[in-house]
């Protein structure tokens, strides 16, 4: 076949070459988001807290939601005990009010500032170029220190350290205390340009924080959901509002948590992305039934021959079936080429990486992912050749040798 | 002894709108050895009447005897299988697999028969002795028609099948060519190989030991 119709042939091996690359790029994509990786390294025992809802007790149809208040946090949350490590912090914000420059006669610029408590920097796992993280006094005291970026760091002060230089953060001047490498936008609670402490900021009492619980032992995570479930009943009797915590969820059902006040369906997230892998499979392996359907009209003649000259319906059946396998093969070899590149050359486009990151990209287009990939692509291909292979075995021989 | 034995043998087309009777009550034997040849106008019968013989289609009632084997009830296995070892085929146009070479069409036959030995060696000794040995490694479209048909003829050739048929296998030659073709198939018949020639052509049927004639669906003569 692949001599015969070059032209199918190639369209054949590129639909299951492209089918491959999307499918692993998918999932790359998707383990980049939900593995442990630095500076998230702890994402497969943490749960997130991010939002909660609180239901007027006075009027039915009154109520806000948003980000845990630092209320429910100090008053309420902290009864909570059954974790190993828990971080407070705020979501990044490019707001007015953190504009960022190193003397009144520089440009100001915004830059993304993330507040956080010092346990942050136990749950995260920074690469710090120089300097080191505030620790639990300095946030204490509320020590104006900061953290930045590699990028933002270069950028203000050059090729100079930055260590000890002061910069205004929110018209307050912090003191540089530390540089990590740039950190990807992929990572939604590490990523940011600045870190400061929350006790740092005046008014912090009224910002909105996420938190995230850290719990290595399996036995203790029950107990914890109960303890959060007090800590709603608690509310509830102390305030005038009813308190629904959004969660704690695990780190792939958070991902689903896009609104304060809508709860992520663990099933609807699954099937949505089965659905989009399926999509990305079926899709090309009907295009390539129905090339192969027309490949095989073109060599009905050639099947009458062989049933001629002795050749079974089996025989056709399993040649049909045979070169279908044949080009998956070498359109799933070069599906998982593409799949390398694309990661490598577009890592900046589809997973926001820069190209300093120490992301260990390449090492997610695994052998076994890409073996799972394959062998679901050349089962939809041999399902899509079976019809034709089915009909090419049934021709009539004296139909096929008088067709051309 | 007949290697060929029809009896009582029609074949009905039918389609939604019509019936077409294309052979009728058609009884024949042909000797083992013989060469025969089969005439009649266009649309009388003779090429369904060769695809019976030849297995490659079913007769709508009648019997059919090959090699005193009753065919009626051979399953798809066991038919390919009879093709293979006792028919060889050579068509008015070739039907050569254009994707192959003159080598590869050749071996084709004997891709379908088990424990085969040197494939490749007899396929260059038939093809020797239509005298293409030289074209081996050509493709069908880099040949005259006249060497097609003779590696149409070495394909029939390399299963040592006990009977060949012939559809009008000079229709689409020039005189000369044909002469040879015809030349080479008296060659197999003189070797023992039993020949069923369809052919319009009545100075090359009256070179075959017996004509049967056919009108409209009946054998008259």
């Amino acid at each position: 076949m692949l001599k015969q119709n070059k032209f199918v042939s190639a369209i054949s091996i590129i639909g299951t070459a492209l089918a491959i690359m999307m499918v692993m790029v998918i999932i790359v994509t998707d383990q980049i988001k939900t593995n442990n990786i630095a500076p998230e390294i702890n994402r497969n025992n943490s749960f997130y807290l991010k939002y909660h809802i609180e239901k007027s007790k006075e009027e039915e149809n009154s109520y806000s939601s948003g980000c845990v208040t630092y209320n429910v946090y100090k008053n309420y949350l902290s009864d909570v005990k059954s974790y190993d490590m828990a971080t407070l912090f705020t979501p990044v914000w490019s707001d007015e009010k953190y504009i960022i420059h190193v003397n009144e006669s520089k440009i100001r610029r915004f830059e993304p500032v993330r507040l956080c408590d010092a346990d942050y920097w136990k749950v995260m796992s920074f690469d710090f170029v120089e300097g080191r993280p505030f620790n639990q006094i300095e946030f204490n005291d509320g020590l104006n220190n900061a953290v930045l970026s590699e990028r933002l760091a270069k950028e203000l002060f050059g090729k100079e350290s930055a260590l000890d230089k002061t910069v205004y953060i929110f018209k307050q001047l912090y003191k540089v205390i530390g540089v990590v490498k740039d950190v990807s936008q992929t990572f939604e609670f590490a990523y940011s340009e600045v870190w400061a402490p929350y006790t740092t900021v005046p008014n912090f009492e009224e910002e909105g924080y996420h938190a995230i619980y850290v719990i290595d032992d399996k036995d203790k995570r029950s107990l914890f959901y109960e303890e959060m479930r007090d800590v709603e009943r608690k509310y509830n009797a102390n305030e005038d509002w009813n308190l629904t915590l959004q969660g704690p969820y695990n780190h792939r059902l958070q991902m689903g948590a896009s609104y304060s006040n809508v709860k992520p369906e663990f099933v609807l997230i699954i099937l949505k992305y089965v659905f989009i892998i399926a999509i990305l499979l079926v899709i090309p392996a009907i295009n390539l039934s129905s090339f192969s359907i027309s490949a095989v009209k073109k060599r009905t003649e050639e099947i009458g021959i062989r049933k001629a000259f002795g050749a079974r319906n089996k025989s056709i059946l399993l040649q049909v079936l045979y070169e279908n396998l044949f080009t998956a093969i070498i359109g799933g070899f070069i599906g998982l080429i593409l799949s390398y590149f694309t990661v490598i050359w577009l890592k900046e486009w589809l997973f926001n990486v820069t190209t300093g990151d120490s992301i260990p990209l390449v090492a997610f287009v695994s052998p076994a992912v890409f073996l799972y990939v394959f062998l679901v692509c050349v089962l939809l291909n041999l399902i899509s050749s079976i019809v034709p292979a089915y009909k090419a075995s049934k021709m009539n021989i004296v139909l096929s040798l008088n067709q051309k | 002894m007949s290697i060929i034995k029809l009896e009582g043998i029609a074949k009905i087309y039918r389609t939604k709108e019509v019936e077409t009777l294309a052979l009728e009550n058609v009884n024949l034997e042909v000797a083992k050895g013989e060469f025969i040849s089969v005439m009649g106008p266009s649309g009388c019968g003779k090429s369904t009447l060769l695809n019976i013989i030849g297995l490659l289609d079913e007769p709508t009632s009648g019997k059919v005897c090959i090699d005193e084997t009753e065919t009626e009830n051979m399953k798809d296995a066991e038919l390919a299988n009879f093709r293979n070892k006792t028919l060889g085929f050579v068509f008015q146009s070739f039907h050569l697999v254009n994707s192959l070479n003159v080598l590869d069409n050749v071996e084709l036959p004997l891709l379908y028969r088990k424990h085969v030995k040197n494939r490749t060696e007899k396929a260059k000794a038939v093809l020797e002795r239509v005298g293409l040995s030289h074209r081996m490694k050509h493709f069908p479209s880099q040949l005259s028609g006249g060497q097609c048909q003779r590696v149409a003829i070495a394909r029939a050739l390399i299963g040592n099948p006990k009977i060949i048929l012939a559809d009008e296998p000079t229709g689409n030659l020039d005189s000369k060519m044909g002469a040879e073709i015809i030349e080479l198939l008296h060659e197999l018949n003189n070797e023992g190989t039993t020949i069923v020639m369809v052919t319009h052509d009545e100075h090359i049927a009256k070179t075959t030991r017996r004509i049967i004639r056919f009108f409209d669906g009946r054998r008259i003569e």
